[in-house]
């Protein structure tokens, strides 16, 4: 079964950071990223998330994840914006009926910088840190059992429902079942796999949510955990410091915001 | 050894290689011939190619080198539900295909399928739940029924598609005694009714007892091939798929009697 999250399992420092703390500085890249008014505070976040990404060893993977997911979108908005940005004036170059604007250009060139800088940082944040840490040190720092329970349980569940899908799909093909052909085709073949693949669900549901309980789910006592995961100081205080980094970002932007609309 | 000779083309695997997209090669080089009417027992430990070598048949999977063919239609270029009118394949899980709110209509939904008129899918529902011994079933909703049960209807329902071929992929799992005879009857009936029939097992008991033909398969490869008796009178080779021979055999290997025992009757002959 393939996992949902494309972590790669590495030997490195950025690896053994706690969820948490990575978790404070992918947010901050998100939010610095997605507000700073300036191109080389972006760039600089792109790089800075670069060179983590190599610390981390997983340079390969976050560039060959970042191209299949932004590539086409990059492209798209480098279209859109340089040919029909609104208020254009300076022209580049012009073929035809098509012209080329500076500003647009330029305004392509911030928004996908944003654009790269986020995926990259989300990209890399799930390189480097499995979702069962991440959930359960949510969970050690006070995220409800129940909650954390369920993101656990839906990111594992999507790739059995996958294999599940496939199976039926191959039980009710080998029932001379055509999966494949017109529009009408296929809306008819859509029952027979959906139906099993719904009711398989809620049975396999009701099962494990016996199994669990049969395991002290709901019990009330203070829970030890299997696997200690790795915290400190520093890093908490590093947390903080993130935090109230992000606070005070967020808070210079909107006066800045503010004051330019009073102006 | 290999039963296939003298019968009609049936289906002919010839050194059938698959490899699954990562990597893992799961048959390596199989040739198999199996004709009209020939009832064939697959055994073999977890892995050992049993369920893909049977996706081949009905063009669930294609070989990545090498032929599958059926009454001399080579499977590639066609698609599992065309090979379907041909090849009848029952999965291990009958919640992957159950999803009628009545039997009988659950039943009739592989006839359909194959775009038979209305009173011959009639007939053909009426026939597959007498072969499969659950007419009492027929009005029940699938999801009321027990597990075994369940596997029963998904075997009627592959049954009454009236291929000449049918796979079964552990039909046992989870049936008690009565459950294994019926199926145990079902092949026979099939059997004499000309059709092939393929299980795949780990019930040594009911391969023994109910099959002609058993193939032994081990890491990709057919390792043995023959008539029960045949099959298990080759301890080695068992012993290297992993596979236990009835316990009567083994009792009879144990006493040093020289034929290979299957049944209380060989047994009984050979001891007086």
């Amino acid at each position: 079964m393939k996992p949902l999250t494309p972590y790669v399992h590495r030997n490195s420092p950025i690896h053994r950071l706690n969820p948490l703390t990575k978790g404070a500085f992918f947010l901050c890249v998100v939010i610095v990223a997605f507000t700073a008014p300036f191109l080389w505070v972006v760039l600089s976040l792109l790089g800075a998330v670069v060179i983590v990404a190599a610390a981390a060893k997983v340079t390969r993977n976050l560039i060959a994840l970042v191209l299949k997911s932004a590539f086409l979108i990059v492209v798209l908005i480098f279209i859109v914006q340089g040919l029909f940005y609104p208020g254009s004036k300076a022209a580049l170059w012009t073929i035809g009926p098509v012209t080329v604007w500076r500003e647009g250009l330029r305004f392509a060139s911030f928004t996908a910088s944003r654009l790269l800088a986020i995926i990259a940082a989300t990209v890399l944040f799930m390189l480097t840190t499995r979702a069962e840490d991440l959930v359960s040190e949510m969970m050690a720092h006070g995220l409800s059992r129940k909650l954390g329970y369920v993101v656990l349980m839906s990111m594992q569940i999507m790739p059995q429902m996958q294999a599940r899908a496939a199976a039926i799909l191959d039980a009710q093909r080998s029932r001379g079942l055509e999966t494949e052909g017109g529009l009408m085709k296929r809306f008819r073949a859509y029952v027979p796999i959906i139906g099993p693949l719904v009711v398989g669900s809620i049975i396999s549901l009701e099962t494990r949510s016996l199994a669990i309980e049969a395991r002290g789910f709901s019990s009330s006592t203070r829970r030890v955990r299997v696997e200690e995961i790795h915290d400190s100081r520093g890093e908490q205080m590093a947390r903080w410091a993130a935090a109230a980094a992000m606070a005070s970002f967020v808070v210079w932007r909107l006066v800045s915001w503010i004051s330019s609309l009073i102006r | 050894m290999s039963g296939g000779t003298g019968t009609q083309v049936g289906i002919v695997l010839d050194n059938v290689r698959y490899e699954y997209p990562n990597g893992v090669v799961a048959l390596r080089g199989v040739s198999i011939t199996m004709g009209k009417g020939e009832t064939v027992a697959i055994v073999g430990e977890n892995g050992a190619g049993k369920t893909t070598l049977a996706k081949h048949l009905n063009g669930l999977l294609k070989p990545t080198s090498g032929s599958v063919t059926v009454d001399g239609i080579d499977t590639r270029g066609r698609t599992a539900a065309s090979l379907a009118r041909l090849v009848g394949f029952v999965f291990q899980n009958p919640d992957d295909q159950l999803f009628q709110n009545q039997v009988s209509r659950e039943v009739a939904f592989g006839p359909r399928n194959l775009g038979y008129a209305a009173d011959r899918v009639e007939k053909l529902v009426r026939w597959a739940v007498e072969q499969v011994e659950i007419t009492d079933l027929l009005a029940r909703h699938p999801y009321d029924l027990g597990l075994a049960q369940r596997k029963l209807v998904a075997i009627a329902s592959v049954v009454a598609m009236d291929t000449p071929y049918i796979v079964l992929d552990e039909p046992t799992t989870g049936q008690d005694y009565p459950g294994t005879e019926k199926l145990g009857r079902l092949v026979a009936r099939l059997g004499s009714a000309g059709k092939t029939v393929m299980a795949i097992t780990h019930d040594m008991e009911f391969a023994a007892e109910h099959f002609a033909r058993i193939i032994v398969m081990a890491q990709g490869q057919v390792i043995l091939d023959g008539s029960p008796r045949e099959v298990f009178s080759h301890p080695s080779g068992l012993e290297r798929a992993s596979v236990e021979p009835p316990q009567l055999a083994r009792l009879g290997q144990l006493m040093g009697l020289g034929e290979c025992i299957l049944n209380e009757e060989d047994l009984l002959r050979s001891l007086c």
